[in-house]
Parts: structure tokens; sequence; C-alpha cells
């Protein structure tokens, strides 16, 4: 069985929603990419953070637009 | 290829590049770029791991059978080490050799979990969970060779278990995903000349690790793993074609440099540079590239995201790109 699986099964997790798992993927990306594109550890990390708050920000935004369609369904 | 910073040494590109290929970070290591290097590595192979982990490892793997075709395995492979031995055992699966027995070349002995399946008087199955050691070899019998061994171990309750077991026998292929090699025996009781069954042993036995490691799906595996784990099996594989997807990023910086130059250039950009045969002015940037992009060097440098403005008539100190 699946590590994250168990975890998820737990009944602290009980609600656990798998949307989390992009966060760390969004993390990752927001490295790399930036890593990939400059040398310096301070930019990378500075741009980085832009990149992951821009990431989950548009995450979010699509989220509240498919809340507001959803809205009374 | 033009290296973007004198700071930086790229050392021997290819060498960095076919090493950053094989292990995420170790061609920016073996470049002395360690930050980028632990990044690199933490970063890509921690999410390669957690996608296998969220798929039981079972998400790495190679097939090109119909309706069963992983592309996706094409981006998990540039994760490198981790994710090449696929192709070794694609081969090793797909290999004639690789068939279910029912007979046996040496004697086996293996851990047993299964089911003891024995008719009742009334003739009806009964059914009880079982582990335990089983123990089997090839002997010779009358009408030639035959499978004969016992099974030692406890039922559900506790209770000691042993059991005399001959054919038909049958056991799964050794190369394949699952973790149980599947095995069937009779269960059999009196003496050399005269053997009765009295039911059924059905069961698996441990797989080793190297056969079933990366080794392709089937059918009914993949349907079992999508059962069990749901979407957690698709999000498995996002996270091991993401981190192969990255990982082409790292390769390129280690071959190539970063795009984008060292990332303080916006340090620099007070104090222009001029370049050499460009005509000096305050304004010499004319570029819609990143400073590296040019390839000159020393180049005039500006912050990467926030370009000079330069009048439509300003002369280009670019030529390539003006």
């Amino acid at each position: 069985m699946g590590l994250v699986f168990q975890i998820s099964q737990s009944p602290l997790l009980a609600n656990f929603n798998t949307t989390w798992l992009l966060l760390p993927l969004a993390v990752v990306i927001s490295l790399v990419y930036s890593a990939s594109r400059f040398e310096n550890a301070t930019i990378i990390l500075h741009r980085a953070t832009r990149l992951f708050l821009q990431i989950t920000g548009l995450m979010t935004a699509v989220f509240l637009v498919l809340l507001l369609l959803s809205y009374n369904l | 290829m033009q290296n973007p910073d004198q700071r930086l040494s790229l050392k021997t590109p290819w060498l960095a590049a076919l090493l950053a290929f094989l292990v995420p970070g170790m061609g920016h290591i073996y470049q002395g770029r360690f930050f980028k290097g632990a990044l690199y590595a933490v970063c890509i192979l921690g999410t390669f791991l957690m996608g296998m982990c969220m798929g039981e490892n079972k998400v790495v793997y190679f097939s090109r059978e119909p309706g069963q075709s992983t592309y996706g395995y094409f981006s998990q492979m540039m994760v490198g080490l981790p994710a090449l031995p696929a192709l070794v055992q694609t081969r090793r699966y797909q290999d004639p050799d690789n068939a279910g027995v029912s007979m046996l070349d040496s004697e086996l002995s293996a851990s047993f979990r299964g089911v003891m399946i024995s008719r009742t008087a009334n003739d009806r199955a009964k059914k009880e969970m079982v582990s335990g050691q089983i123990s089997l070899r090839p002997e010779q019998g009358d009408f030639g060779p035959v499978v004969r061994g016992t099974f030692v171990g406890t039922d559900e309750q506790g209770n000691a278990v042993t059991l005399q077991l001959s054919e038909p026998f049958d056991l799964d292929k050794p190369i394949a995903a699952g973790e149980g090699r599947y095995l069937e025996a009779d269960i059999v009781m009196g003496d050399e000349k005269r053997l009765s069954s009295v039911g059924k042993l059905e069961g698996v036995i441990p797989r080793a690790w190297i056969n079933r490691f990366e080794v392709p799906l089937g059918k009914e595996d993949l349907e079992d793993l999508n059962g069990r784990l749901g979407k957690y099996y698709e999000l498995a594989l996002v996270y091991t074609w993401i981190a192969g997807l990255l990982n082409i990023l790292a390769i390129w910086d280690a071959f190539e440099g970063p795009a984008y130059g060292y990332g303080d250039e916006v340090t620099q950009a007070v104090q222009p540079v001029v370049v050499a045969g460009a005509p000096s002015s305050p304004s010499t940037g004319g570029s819609d590239s990143h400073p590296s992009a040019t390839g000159t060097s020393p180049r005039v440098a500006h912050a990467p995201d926030k370009k000079p403005h330069v009048p439509p008539s300003h002369p280009s100190t670019t030529p390539e790109l003006g």
C-alpha cells in the first residue's frame, strides 16, 4: 500500500484532499526552473519564491472561479 | 557553446551533462556548483522517489504492449539511473524463458502464505488461511519426474499445520511486477506408493526484489493498483514524469550554464560595461534577450526581467539580435 495513500487514509487525515499534493510539486518546479535560469543562490531562492507564489496564486484563482461557478449546485 | 559568466567553470560540459543525466545534480557537483547540485538532487530525486512511493514502486516501467503502452517512461527515463533498469527489466520480462512452470529444476524452499482448501466429508470445500515455510523438490515418479514437498506452518488460530504436497503443481513466472509469486499444489495423504489428493494449497511465495523492480505490469496488476490506489496512482505517475522533465532543465544547465546568466547582473547595471566597438551610450541595451543569450563577453548586463528602455531609433549593440 502506498505510503502517502496510507497516511491519507489515517483517521487524522480522513478529509485529506489530494490537491495538497500539488504544492510540493509547485515548490520543486519553482526551484528547479529558477535554478536553471540563474547561478546565484540568493537570486534562485528569490525567483523561486516569486514563481511559487505565481503558480499558487493562479491555482487559487482557478479554484475560486470553479467555486463560484459551482455555488448552489 | 558559451560560458555565460567568467565566474562559472563548466569544466567538460558533455561529461557534466552525462553525469547530470545519470544522477540528478551530479553534473553540477562535478563542476563545483554544489548548491545547485544539492538543489537538483533533492528536488528531482525527491519528486521521483515520492512518486515511486505513492505508486508502490510500480509506476516506472516500459511497455509497448498494445493498450498498455507507457510512453510516459521516456520522461521518467530522463531521471537517469533510477529509471534505466526498466529497460533491462522489460527485456527480462519478455524473455521466452520467463514463464510459469509446472516442474522444478532444483529444490525450492521459501516462506509461503495463502489458502488451504480441504475437502470435507460431505465434499464441500473448507478454506483456511495459512502461513509458514514451503519446501518442494523434483523427484522421480512412476511415470516421470514429479514435484513433491511439504508445508509447515500455522493457520489463523495459530494451530500447527503440516501438509504433504504433490502434483499438480503450478508456479508463476519468476520475473513479474507482483511482490508474490503465485504457487499452487495439491495436498496429498498416504504413503509413497499411493497418494490421494485431499485438497489444494494456493498462495504466494516472495518474489526477489530484483525480479519485480521496474518490471512491466500485467493487466491484472494494473487494474489492482488502480482499484486500490485510485487517483494516487495517477498522481504518482505525474510526480515521476515531472521529475524526469525537470532533469532535462538540469542537464542543459550542466551543459550550457544558467540560461539568464549568474543572476546578480542587476547590481552591475549601475555601471554598464561598454562592448568593444559599440557606441558608448548609457542605454546600450537594445537586445531583447537576457545577457547570456547575446553570447558576448564582457557584456552589458541588466536585470533579467527589467529590460532597459531603448528608443526605436537607437542602434543596437547586438547586431545578431538587432
